[in-house]
């Protein structure tokens, strides 16, 4: 099955090559420029993995990393920074982040992690499924 | 001064260069991960051709106009730190306060656009005088800071340098538009202001803040 993959980064050029690169590995992948339409597009659709610049204009990756864990914690993010420091790792991860990636990201290790998110947000989806389904049936007594 | 006030002074000072460093390295590094983005693109595409996949000539030139573009972007960020670099090389000297305006405005556009604010040049005259280059930079840099903060999100901040206009040979005139700039500057900006003779006020239009420069400074003018 294909991974469904959303990238946000303000940096249209690198949105387009890095794009491309992930869909000639069979990736369905989705992309937005502005923090803003990026919440638009996890409203609308459920991604395995989004792949967030940490800093853009508007709203930084870390506000974007809790309003995406609030409302949908089964799609899995990946921080992707320009300078990655030990402080902006562990803030990223206690918030839920899979993983913290530096740019320039080898391509080859970014697709091994989204196979990982992938994996993980079909672990969640079940749990979460049984979770409701154990939910009801107590409600219902049965 | 005593020692802990000049070890203050001295950190701010600091401060002020690391912030610069790190926001021209972060630029510097946003390049690299789009030629990056484009170059492996390249190879994949190169790959592809290889095993027999036509390669379309469109494509090449969009990515490798994309790199072309980004090693532009590259150099102008390299060169203007390298000018920045230079500041500290002597004490005083003559200085365009225009082009030290746009530099400091250029330095700073991500800082203000990762508060949702732009940066924007408006009239810009020659204005020549001489000061130092390097404290000149630090309250220019002080000033932008200091809008940006106080300037609410998608606003454009706008500035203009121009000679002073009573007598264009007494110095220049700085102005802001488009942030609140408070009446009391903060105290590294008022020792800045004191350091470089000039004389800053707020209001003397419709929400514009002015910065006079004098024609020039001595060596210790204004030092504390």
């Amino acid at each position: 099955m294909s991974e469904k993959v959303l990238l946000v980064d303000d940096e249209t050029e690198f949105l387009e090559s890095l794009s491309e690169r992930m869909s000639m590995r069979g990736m369905n992948v989705s992309t937005a420029d502005t923090p803003a339409s990026a919440m638009r597009a996890v409203e609308a659709e459920s991604y395995d993995a989004i792949v967030l610049d940490l800093q853009m204009p508007e709203m930084n990756g870390i506000d974007l990393l809790k309003f995406i864990r609030e409302k949908h914690p089964e799609m899995q993010v990946i921080l992707l920074t320009g300078h990655a420091t030990l402080e902006k790792g562990v803030q990223a991860m206690k918030l839920g982040a899979m993983d913290f990636m530096e740019k320039p990201a080898d391509i080859d290790v970014l697709t091994e992690k989204i196979k990982k998110a992938q994996a993980r947000k079909l672990v969640l989806v079940e749990k979460m499924t049984e979770d409701k389904i154990r939910e009801i049936m107590t409600t219902k007594g049965w | 001064m005593s020692d802990e006030r000049h070890d203050a002074v001295e950190r701010e000072d600091l401060r002020f260069f690391g912030k610069v460093s790190a926001s021209i390295s972060h630029e510097i590094k946003n390049v690299f991960a789009v030629i990056h983005a484009g170059a492996g693109l390249l190879e994949d595409l190169s790959l592809l051709a290889a095993k027999g996949r036509p390669l379309e000539p469109e494509k090449l030139q969009q990515v490798s106009g994309s790199i072309l573009r980004q090693i532009q972007r590259g150099d102008e960020i390299v060169r203007n730190m390298n000018t920045f670099a230079h500041s500290v090389d002597e004490d005083v000297r003559n200085v365009d306060v225009s082009s030290v305006l746009e530099l400091m405005v250029k330095i700073s556009q991500r800082l203000a656009a990762a508060r949702n604010v732009r940066l924007e040049l408006g009239e810009c005259r020659s204005c020549p005088v001489r000061t130092d280059p390097y404290f000149l930079e630090h309250l220019l840099f002080g000033v932008i800071e200091l809008a940006v903060a106080h300037a609410s999100s998608g606003s454009v901040v706008t500035f203009t340098a121009t000679p002073l206009a009573a007598a264009p040979d007494q110095g220049a005139r700085l102005s802001l538009s488009g942030a609140r700039i408070p009446a009391e500057l903060p105290e590294g900006l008022e020792r800045l202001t004191r350091r470089l003779a000039a004389c800053a006020a707020s209001g003397d239009e419709a929400g514009t803040w002015v910065l006079r420069l004098p024609q020039t400074v001595s060596q210790d003018s204004g030092r504390i």
